[in-house]
């Protein structure tokens, strides 16, 4: 199976001589649809630099990106960056960070808006989306009305709505206690399982790794450990390198 | 989806409140704007309302509204059959004044405490409680020709020489009220409005002959001592015979106290007639200025209003700039508020140009709904203002169009922001 994204020997330098500071020292990591695949590593790791590299918001200075088949960084032209993060990736973050001047269901429509997709179909659509998410009531509400776990739920919902091919999750689970935590993990396995989306999930709690199908440790800029066999739901990963 | 208006669904007290803000502001440039056509509207109405093409004055004046000008009565008849003029009407134009109790409102008396504050020392102690003179210009025109008052909102017009005044409502008068003008008593028979002259001052009609009395009959005193100047040579024994003395000196009496004075010819050319070539065949030999409408109106207004229009146009232009910076500041700190919301969209993939367009949207629109209501606020205190304000539809109209380019301009700052908002920063946060 193709993957959904793969990251070959991606390197992210800042600065120049003395001051040169090598956050990245050649990351591979590769993703197949339906796996959720959780980066682990302690603060300075280089993590959210790699978030930010897979979501296409900074170009690494070395390696090679390759996104749903497509060479990123390495072909002839330059691809609309832009334009591939709003049809190919879905991102969740810790906060939700739903945009509070809409209402749950305008926040869903929103990704499917910048698609061009609109009216009635589209509000089937974001209906859909968050009645599967249990959030079919609350659809009128603003974010600043719902709860945190109804919030991610409605960010699930809108970084679904383009229907992704690889979802970034950012500690989607660190603003919510363990029983919420654990259920927006469920869910995210449970989309990934049913809609064969890939998910890659930064996340620092150690509880969550029930859910995901394989794990990769970052230590220092470089991968330290890596597991990321597809695992039955019922099984636990095998988690390496991590001490909970 | 419009996120501009999806914004301001949500901020819509913080929105609204910085329209209000705005609005008034503009309130306050729309009514200089009025202020200022007020003065040009006062400046020229009476020329205006007259229907003169030529305005026909003592030589070397600049018009009956701004100096003494002072013409044979007759000549007006002279005038009258120079080809291609129509109607050559005598006017007789100056100031006058009826002493009235006070009438100050509170809002005048407010105004006017803040208006002396600081010069209390230059001005009249009590200058609201004492007796007021009430100004007016009086007009005196020959019934049935030029010069006389244009639509009545009140009462008749005057038909003959009766003591009989037609007075703008700005004067206070009332229909039937007796008013002591000069050293008789008038009947005001009708109001007519908006005649003021250019110092706004109302005007007051009556006809030539009643008005040459109000302005030109000497006092009593002066003509007594013109009466014994004229009578001492005469009084001089073997000067003059004495069968002589008598007549000739009641004649001279006459000519003394004689108001056949005008200030003004108004003519009406006819049709196709060049108000160039009539001028210069009236003024031919005669000691005679002519001017036309608009020269006679720009006379008074660059001679008397010029400086107070300039200094209102400077201090409209400025509040405009300021309407524009502070239109640009709210949507700057709008956009401050807006920088983590704008990193999400830009990161869902949100072209540049969709952000930036929201929030554009939202300074054309705080400027458009700003103007509007300033608009609307001016008309509401228009009628509170002592002196004429005229805004018009057309001023609204034109600071529509002058604040949408403002306030996209205005907007640039806080596009700018946005432009330089990283979509990084949501991530690892």
């Amino acid at each position: 199976m193709a993957f959904a994204v793969e990251a070959k020997d991606i390197r992210m330098t800042y600065g120049e001589g003395r001051a040169r500071v090598e956050v990245l020292k050649g990351v591979d990591l590769s993703v197949r649809p339906g796996e959720v695949v959780a980066v682990m590593g302690p603060s300075g790791s280089g993590k959210t630099t790699l978030l930010n590299i897979l979501g296409l918001v900074t170009e690494p200075t070395g390696g090679r990106l390759v996104l749903g088949g497509q060479d990123i960084y390495g072909g002839r032209f330059r691809p609309n960056l832009q334009r591939l993060r709003r049809e190919r990736l879905g991102f969740i973050f810790q906060f939700a960070n739903l945009i509070p001047f809409l209402t749950a269901r305008e926040n869903v429509l929103l990704s499917l808006d910048l698609l061009g997709l609109g009216g009635r179909a589209a509000r089937q659509r974001a209906d859909e989306l968050l009645g599967s998410l249990g959030v079919a009531e609350r659809a009128h509400l603003l974010p600043e009305k719902l709860s945190g776990g109804e919030r991610q739920r409605v960010a699930i919902a809108r970084a679904l709505a383009n229907d992704p091919k690889l979802i970034l999750a950012d500690e989607p689970t660190a603003s919510l206690d363990a029983e919420r935590g654990l259920s927006v993990m469920r869910l995210l396995r449970r989309l990934a399982d049913e809609h064969g989306t890939a998910v890659l999930v930064v996340t620092h709690d150690t509880r969550m790794l029930g859910e995901v199908t394989g794990v990769i440790r970052l230590e220092d800029g470089a991968v330290q450990a890596e597991d990321a066999r597809l695992v039955p739901l019922t099984k636990a990963p095998k988690e390496i390198g991590i001490s909970s | 989806m419009n996120l501009a208006l999806k914004d301001i669904r949500y901020h819509r007290f913080k929105f609204f409140s910085s329209v209000f803000g705005v609005g008034l502001l503009l309130m306050v440039v729309l009514a200089i704007g009025g202020i200022i056509r007020g003065v040009i509207y006062d400046s020229a109405t009476i020329v205006t309302e007259t229907g003169a093409d030529l305005w026909v004055v003592e030589k070397d004046t600049l018009g009956p509204f701004v100096e003494v000008s002072r013409l044979p009565e007759d000549y007006y008849h002279a005038i009258e059959v120079i080809p291609g003029v129509a109607e050559a009407s005598p006017l007789v134009i100056g100031m006058e004044h009826v002493v009235r109790p006070p009438r100050p409102t509170p809002l005048a008396k407010f105004m006017y405490q803040n208006a002396v504050a600081g010069t209390q020392t230059m001005v009249e102690p009590g200058w609201m409680d004492v007796p007021t003179e009430e100004r007016f210009v009086v007009i005196g025109y020959k019934p049935g020709r030029m010069g006389g008052p244009p639509a009545l909102v009140a009462g008749r017009g005057i038909e003959a020489d009766d003591y009989e005044l037609v007075a703008d409502v700005k004067t206070g008068f009332q229909v039937g009220e007796r008013v002591r003008v000069g050293y008789h008593d008038y009947t005001v028979v009708g109001l007519t409005k908006n005649m003021v002259g250019f110092t706004a001052d109302p005007v007051v009609y009556t006809t030539l002959k009643e008005a040459q009395a109000i302005l030109f009959r000497p006092d009593p005193d002066l003509l007594r001592d013109r009466r014994r100047r004229v009578r001492e040579p005469f009084a001089k024994e073997g000067r003059v015979s004495p069968r002589l003395a008598e007549p000739i000196a009641r004649t001279a009496e006459a000519a003394s106290h004689d108001t056949h004075v005008i200030s003004a010819i108004a003519v009406r050319l006819e049709p196709g007639a060049s108000p160039e070539a009539v001028a210069r065949e009236i003024s031919k030999g005669k000691r005679l200025e002519v001017y036309t409408g608009p020269r006679q109106v720009n006379i008074q207004l660059m001679g008397s209003n010029r400086l107070l229009v300039l200094q209102l146009s400077l201090f409209r232009v400025i509040l405009v700039v300021i309407a524009g910076i502070v239109i640009g500041l709210i949507i700057y700190t709008f956009t401050l508020d807006k920088v983590k919301d704008i990193a999400v969209l830009k990161l869902l993939g949100t072209p540049g140009l969709r952000i930036y367009g929201m929030i554009l949207q939202q300074a054309v629109l705080m400027g458009v709904l700003g103007t509007l209501l300033g608009g609307a606020l001016e008309f509401a205190i228009e009628p509170f203002f002592p002196r004429r304000v005229a805004a018009t539809y057309g001023d609204v109209g034109q600071m529509l169009a002058a604040m949408t380019v403002i306030a996209a301009l205005s907007s640039l700052l806080a596009v700018r922001r946005a432009m330089t908002v990283d979509a990084r920063s949501v991530l690892g946060s």
